[in-house]
């Protein structure tokens, strides 16, 4: 019990901030990351490292957030986000932009803007952006994680990815002045 | 202008979710359509931007209070799966003869210790500390933890109200 | 050892035997008796303590104005333990318990605890809310040491009840 509480104050962080930038909401974070540490001791014997266990943490705590977003309704049933997205988005008409000078920007400055432009996706943009820069999963997993098709997880990816855009470029506005 | 299948098919490419034959086609769609091309940077930059860039966010509970919570979840949870098997194992004839044997060595230590006590050295059992907890009502639930450093011993207690 | 007792406990249902008290549990329940009327002999004297209801938020100032911060100690105990930036003291009460029966104390008008001493440094501390009891802890406490109850409050603050010895 000792070295798995070690276990937990080592990576507690990683699986709590996974958790955060799910659910974006410190409370339910906490709470669906202790679960997580908790389902994981019984099958703590099963890993012979420690790095394939935090990335199998990963995942649990991932999977108990989707779990948590569905049960709350936070995923808008498929039928309606289509119909949304096809009646034209703003993120479909919007222009190409180039998010680049940020060069100059402090590193923990940018990573602050992007969680804030992170913040004001929707729960399914911004899961299916999440599991696809942060966690490397690919389309077909992120498709059975999400319970949805992989056309729809392309889909969310590409509003994602528009939108994303259209916040950071504001970056180039700033630097200007 | 480009279809959205297109714009898809774009974005399939950049994540490598594609096949080879799909991809000459949109290497030469790049080639020749700047629509296209812009597009594909402005996701290409925005990946590029993304990763590794995710913000380090730390949880604002100590390690211990964090811990005290799973600690009591594990314990629950252990204690839950062994209870059918601890049952089983009651039932054999030895054991029924074991456990009584058991306590009494276990009481017979208890008094040497407390004798040893009266005399002036410390103690030794946890349990003289006292750790009895009750939340009575439905909608609570509690649990506790000892912190050292600061000499303090915390119940926390979760009302359970939506 | 009293074979006869022993091999009674193995074989109480043979017919036309004396039903004997076996041996272990006659064992154990002198043990037992011994163990607790030590216990009992130990008892120390009264208990001097003092509770507080502290209020735990991450705002620079408190609601109510009237609250002072908590004493810096306490706070520094809390603070290592707990994630809220600032405490503040909402009430504090001294009071002496003893053996003899429960000592109640009123922390707020929805808030009041019961304290017992048990001998030995040792208090059961119960916690009323709105009249009903929430929870109910009972625990050494020596000077210098901390019993705390604890809780969530509304946006994201937290109360608190500290007990403690009175430092002489």
């Amino acid at each position: 019990m000792q070295a798995f509480e070690e276990l937990v104050a080592r990576h507690r962080d990683k699986i709590y901030a996974r958790a955060f930038s799910m659910m974006r909401n410190e409370e339910e974070a906490i709470d669906l990351s202790q679960e997580a540490w908790i389902k994981s001791w019984q099958r703590l014997k099963q890993f012979h490292g420690e790095a394939s266990f935090v990335t199998w943490m990963t995942r649990i705590v991932i999977n108990l957030c989707l779990d948590q977003l569905r049960r709350q309704k936070r995923f808008r049933a498929e039928s309606i986000e289509q119909l949304d997205e096809e009646s034209g988005g703003v993120e479909r008409q919007m222009p190409v932009v180039t998010p680049n000078p940020t060069e100059r920007l402090e590193r923990n400055e940018l990573r602050q803007r992007i969680d804030k432009a992170l913040g004001q996706l929707s729960y399914e943009h911004r899961t299916a952006l999440v599991l696809h820069e942060f966690e490397d999963l690919e389309y077909k997993e992120i498709a059975k994680r999400m319970e949805c098709s992989i056309g729809t997880v392309m889909s969310r990816l590409f509003y994602a990815r528009r939108k994303m855009a259209g916040l950071l470029a504001g970056l180039k506005r700033e630097e200007l002045r | 202008m480009i279809t959205h299948e297109t714009e898809l098919k774009l974005q399939a490419f950049l994540d490598g979710e594609i096949t080879a034959r799909e991809a000459a086609v949109l290497k030469e769609l790049l080639g020749h359509d700047p629509e296209a091309r812009s597009l594909f940077e402005e996701m290409k930059s925005t990946r590029m931007l993304l990763v590794g860039n995710e913000l380090d966010v730390k949880l604002s509970e100590t390690r211990e209070f964090y811990w005290s919570k799973i600690r009591r979840q594990i314990e629950v949870e252990d204690r839950r799966l062994s209870a059918p098997v601890a049952r089983e194992l009651m039932t054999s004839w030895w054991v029924r003869f074991l456990v009584p044997t058991a306590l009494l060595t276990a009481l017979v230590v208890l008094v040497v210790v407390s004798i040893r006590t009266r005399e002036g050295s410390s103690p030794q059992w946890a349990w003289e500390e006292g750790h009895e907890i009750e939340t009575p009502l439905e909608e609570t639930s509690s649990f506790s933890f000892r912190s050292e450093a600061a000499a303090m011993t915390v119940v926390w207690v979760d009302s359970h109200h939506e | 050892m009293n074979k006869v007792c022993v091999g009674a406990s193995l074989s109480q249902n043979k017919p036309g035997m004396k039903k004997l008290i076996p041996f272990w549990q006659f064992a154990l329940t002198t043990a037992a008796f011994f163990v607790y009327s030590d216990t009992v002999r130990c008892a120390s004297a009264d208990l001097e303590l003092q509770a507080q209801l502290v209020w735990g938020t991450n705002n620079d100032k408190p609601d109510d104005p009237k609250l002072k911060d908590v004493d810096p100690k306490v706070r520094e105990k809390l603070r290592g333990v707990f994630k809220w930036k600032n405490y503040f003291e909402v009430n504090r009460q001294s009071f002496t318990v003893t053996a003899a029966g429960p000592k109640k104390v009123k922390m707020s008008d929805l808030c009041q605890i019961e304290v017992q001493s048990l001998g030995n440094s040792s208090v059961e501390l119960k916690l009323f809310g709105q009249g009903k009891m929430v929870v109910r802890k009972t625990q050494k406490i020596k000077a210098g040491e901390l019993l705390v109850l604890a809780g969530d409050d509304k946006n994201d603050t937290a109360w608190f009840v500290v007990l403690s010895q009175v430092e002489k």
